[in-house]
This record gives structure tokens, C-alpha cells and sequence, in this order.
């Protein structure tokens, strides 16, 4: 009876971890989490810990060996094994019930804004951005079908690379962010920080990337709310050096995007 | 607000410390979900080590010289490459089934840094900062390093280094007499059980060591250690601190360590090498093998040896720097 109470323990523990894992994975909500490229570790580990708890529920009397113990052949009491479930459910659905899938502006804060990109994790790679293309009447976002639209971090490159400016310098674009109030570089205090988070792995390793924003009117939105501001980008030196400056035409609330984190 | 990779602005920093829950979980699942298919990798290949490789094959294989085989062991993860989070169950049955453990910590340290997957990484990450330089050295010296632990651990007895139940384990190895034979099949089903034990007892460790990164990872303002970063000695012990609190994967740790632009290139190395080897989720997963007080001393030696050697290091570079 207390074997198959273990049994049933272990098993219902599995499939516990590989529910959350499916289910993380099959919503798009891994992405709050982990970079695309370690989403397919976690699906298959979610998809092989329902096997094995399928397998250890239908095991011979061998698989009993160290199913629910620290030493091969002994088995936790039954004490051991409850107190064992309790640490391995309890804080991942409750974590998972109060995750958000994006940061405050406390770890925001904690971090630090990242406004070169020679302080990004990756950035000495110079990757080729992501720049739209030339426009130059009024309006026109200046993208076209075959690019990606651009991003804050394609600001930072271009603030670093002035030959990278021409497609962005003096054209209308679009971002979405997060809004952060700027307390530097805000002597009129008509300026504000528009944030995106970058991870390299996961959302542990995330960077607060972010640019100044310069408007008329400082919009009435809390400390990382999402927000879409329209205007022009300009490279001023501040500080002793090249910063983006959006010069906002518009700023609006908005949903966030489907992916929060910038890759 | 500063970034952390800037000198220190006029502002100064209002709070060390300020704890978000939302913040918390977040940081808590993505380390979680990104090291558990490697602690499941390395928890399967305990369960098939343990029924179906022969006890003393590893004894065999390796050299009579215990310091020669410490000395391939460090260069094992070249040809086996393991990560941190997996590497600990795998040493466990492979000390079970007679590795020497001088040779398992050799092993357990180097793996995570001395493979090929870390060296591509990190010569990616410091495009236009000497790759290749920094790439022979973060291997070579996690090597050096490891190859010392093991070392030294060879002079230590067993009792002294590992918990009682794993000592049990090394005394007496499992092998395939041990384990009572049996078909292929009935061995697949043990290799099962195994398995998923040491799946859920490593996890234990594994989630309490989350725990404690999660917090460490979004509560501590980084902003502290930014004045450190002009002395050499003090940016390379306060990013070894760095490294131990955000439990970063040795695959991807490269590119943050690229990003610490006023870090001089030694610091960046030493959280390279350190970070893989001691972090906060490693310490609660080495203390379901070792004893206390031989996880402290080893913690202290492998933060004092790679301090030292890199800071030593900050002379070859300027000597090096100066040859036309």
C-alpha cells in the first residue's frame, strides 16, 4: 500500500512538471521565460517527464529502485516523500501563479538601463540590425514588407555606427516599449526612458535596454506599462556621448506585444 | 539611474536591497526551465550508468598515474560534453561504479567550461575582443583549475570529502553483479527508478538553489559593484560574486560577461571560469554529495585559485599588449 502511495506520489509529482512545461510551451508563454532557442529543450523535457510518469505508474516492482528515494533501494518515508512533493509543486505553481512573464520596475531598476550597445550581452558581435528602409516623406514608417520593423536596440547601434543612421535619422517610426520615467539626461523634465527587455538565455540574464524619449507632454502611465510612441530619432551628444533621442509626434497606451523579451 | 556598466554618476544609490515576488518568480522558473532538461539529461544518463556500465570499467580505462587520470578526467568534457546542472548526478553513479573521486571532481568542474560548445560561444561573444585569446584562456584555465581541485583532492580521504550515503555508494560500487543482473529490459526498468529518484532529488536542491539566485538576481542592485570595476583585483572578485548569484548556463554566460565594458578582460575571464563551477543552485546541488565542510573548503579554494591566477594574468596582458 505504501509503495503504491509512492508510486502514485512520484508519478503525480511528473506529471505536475511536465503539465506546466506542456502547457508553457503549447500557450507561447515559454517565451516569457526562456530565448526560442531553449524553448525546445523544455517542450521535450515537459513531453519525457510525462512519459516517465506514465512509466513509473505501469513499472514492474524494479522500477521501485530509488523512485522516490535519495539512495538506490531505500525509499524516503512517507513523512520524506510529502515533504519532497511540497518543495517540488508548491513554489513552482505558486511562482507560476504570481509570475507576470515580464519584469517590474524594480528589477528594472536593480539592473540598470542599458543605452549603448557595447554594453549589451552580444553586442560586440555587431550584428547586422534590423534598419528600415529609406523613406523620407512624413507618415511613412519607413518600413517595408521584407524587413522586420525596427527596434530600440537598433537605435543603440545606430547611436554607435553613425554611417548606420541614414535609414532612421529624419524618418517616421514606431516603437513599443515600456515606460520608465528618466530622473538623468532630463534637465527640461520633458523626457522619459521607453524600455524593452533583451535576454540572452532567459529572463534571469535580461537587460533593460532603453532609450530617451522627448515629449510636449509626459503621458499619464504607471512605471512599466506598455506604450507606443511614434516620432523621430536623433543622435545628440549628451554626456559626452552619441545617445538616441526619440522626439515623440505621439504616445499611447498599448497591449503588449506577443513576445515582450527582444532576442 | 545608472547602468551597472557605467562609471558611478552623480546620483547616488538609494537602496541595496528591494524584493519584487512578481520579479522573483519570474527569474525563479526561467532558471528553473532552462537548467531542468539538462538536470533530466544528466539524471537519464545516471539511471543507464548505473545498470549498464560495468563496475571498474572506469578504473581500468583510466591510467595507473591517480594524477594522470585527474589530468584526462579534466579533458573528459571535450569528448562527453555535460553542463553544470547534469554533471552532478552523472559523477555520483560514475563514482558509484568506480571512478576515483579526485578524478569525478576534475570532471565535474572542467566539463561545463572545457567543451566544444562553451569555446564556440565564447569566441562569438567576444567578436572584436581578442576571441581567441579570451576562449584559450577561459578553457585553459578552467582546466588548470579543475585538474588542481582533483588534485588535491586526491590527497584528501573519501570520508572527508563526500556525505556518508555517497561513500556507501563508492565503498561498495553497483556494478552489473551488484545490480543482480537481469535482461536488457528489467535493466531499462531500474534504470528507470533510478533515474526519476535522482530526478526528484536533485531537483530539490536544484529549486531551493533557484530560490535563492531568483532573489540575489532581481533584489540586489548591480549598481554595487560598479565602483569596483577600475581596480583590477576588486572587478574580478566582485564579478566571480557576480557570477555565483546570477547562475548564468556556461553556454550563454560569455555574452553577458562581452557586455561588462569597463571590466578589464581578466575579471571577465575569472566570471567565466567561476560561474560554471560555483553558483548559488550548484552549492545546494554539491551538498547532496559533499560533506559541508569539503564543499566549503573547495568553494573558498576555487574562488581564491581562479581570483588569484587571473589577477596574476592582468600581467601577461599588458606585457602582451605592449608587443607590437
Amino acid at each position: 500500500m505504501i509503495a503504491l502511495a509512492h508510486r502514485l506520489l512520484t508519478a503525480g509529482i511528473l506529471t505536475v512538471w511536465a503539465s506546466v512545461l506542456c502547457f508553457l510551451s503549447f500557450t507561447g508563454r515559454m517565451s516569457s521565460y526562456l530565448h526560442p532557442a531553449f524553448q525546445p529543450y523544455a517542450l521535450a523535457c515537459g513531453v519525457v517527464l510525462g512519459v516517465l510518469a506514465i512509466l513509473i505508474l505501469f513499472s514492474p516492482e524494479e522500477a521501485e529502485v530509488g523512485a522516490s528515494g535519495c539512495e538506490p533501494g531505500k525509499p524516503r518515508s512517507t513523512i520524506g516523500s510529502l515533504i519532497v512533493a511540497f518543495i517540488l509543486v508548491v513554489p513552482l505553481l505558486v511562482t507560476l501563479a504570481f509570475s507576470k512573464g515580464e519584469f517590474t520596475a524594480t528589477a528594472v531598476l536593480n539592473r540598470g538601463f542599458v543605452e549603448s550597445f557595447d554594453q549589451l550581452a552580444g553586442g560586440a558581435r555587431m550584428v547586422e540590425p534590423s534598419l528600415p528602409a529609406e523613406a523620407s516623406q512624413p507618415g511613412d514608417l519607413g518600413l517595408v514588407e521584407d524587413l522586420p520593423p525596427p527596434e530600440i536596440i537598433d537605435l543603440l547601434y545606430a547611436a554607435q555606427l553613425p554611417e548606420m543612421r541614414e535609414g532612421i535619422e529624419n524618418v517616421d517610426l514606431e516603437f513599443i516599449g515600456q515606460f520608465m520615467p528618466a530622473t538623468e539626461l532630463n534637465p527640461k523634465g520633458n523626457r522619459f526612458r521607453l524600455v524593452r527587455m533583451m535576454i540572452m538565455c532567459c529572463a534571469a540574464d535580461a537587460q533593460p535596454v532603453s532609450v530617451l524619449v522627448e515629449t510636449p507632454a509626459l503621458p499619464d502611465v504607471g512605471e512599466m506599462e506598455w506604450i507606443k510612441v511614434r516620432g523621430r530619432a536623433s543622435f545628440p551628444i549628451e554626456d559626452g556621448q552619441a545617445r538616441p533621442l526619440l522626439t515623440a509626434e505621439s504616445v499611447e497606451k498599448t497591449d503588449p506585444p506577443k513576445e515582450v523579451f527582444l532576442y | 539611474m545608472q547602468t551597472p556598466l557605467e562609471p558611478a554618476g552623480p546620483e547616488p544609490m538609494d537602496w541595496v536591497f528591494r524584493f519584487e515576488f512578481a520579479d522573483f518568480s519570474l527569474s525563479f522558473l526561467s532558471i528553473l526551465f532552462e537548467g531542468l532538461p539538462f538536470l533530466l539529461l544528466g539524471t537519464v544518463l545516471s539511471g543507464l550508468i548505473d545498470q549498464f556500465l560495468p563496475a571498474r570499467l572506469m578504473t581500468r580505462l583510466l591510467p595507473r598515474n591517480a594524477y594522470a587520470g585527474v589530468a584526462i578526467s579534466g579533458a573528459l568534457g571535450a569528448v562527453f560534453p555535460m553542463c553544470e546542472c547534469g554533471v552532478v548526478p552523472v559523477i555520483r553513479r560514475l563514482m558509484g561504479k568506480g571512478l576515483p573521486v579526485s578524478n569525478a571532481i576534475a570532471y565535474m568542474l572542467a566539463a561545463p567550461i572545457v567543451n566544444p560548445i562553451v569555446a564556440i560561444s565564447t569566441y562569438a561573444a567576444f567578436q572584436g575582443q581578442d576571441p581567441l585569446r579570451m576562449t584559450v584562456l577561459r578553457l585553459g584555465i578552467g582546466y588548470l583549475v579543475a585538474v588542481i581541485v582533483g588534485a588535491v583532492v586526491h590527497r584528501i580521504s573519501i570520508g572527508a570529502v563526500l556525505r556518508p550515503a555517497v561513500v556507501a555508494e563508492v565503498v561498495q560500487p553497483r556494478g552489473l553483479d551488484a545490480a543482480a543482473g537481469g535482461g536488457v529490459v528489467t535493466r531499462l526498468w531500474r534504470a528507470l527508478g533510478i533515474a526519476v529518484g535522482d530526478f526528484l532529488n536533485m531537483t530539490i536542491y536544484f529549486v531551493l538553489g533557484c530560490a535563492a539566485a531568483a532573489v540575489f538576481n532581481t533584489a540586489v542592485n548591480q549598481e554595487v559593484i560598479v565602483p569596483l570595476a577600475f581596480n583590477d583585483s576588486l572587478a574580478t572578485i566582485s564579478l566571480m560574486a557576480l557570477a555565483g548569484i546570477l547562475c548564468l548556463c556556461s553556454t550563454s554566460d560569455a555574452f553577458v560577461a562581452a557586455s561588462f565594458v569597463i571590466f578589464p578582460q581578466v575579471a571577465k575571464i575569472a566570471f567565466m571560469v567561476f560561474g560554471p563551477m560555483v553558483d548559488l543552485k550548484l552549492l545546494f546541488m554539491y551538498s547532496s554529495v559533499f560533506r559541508p565542510k569539503f564543499l566549503a573548503g573547495m568553494v573558498v579554494g576555487l574562488f581564491v585559485l581562479i581570483a588569484l591566477i587571473c589577477i596574476r594574468l592582468n600581467v601577461i596582458f599588458t606585457f602582451s599588449d605592449q608587443i607590437p
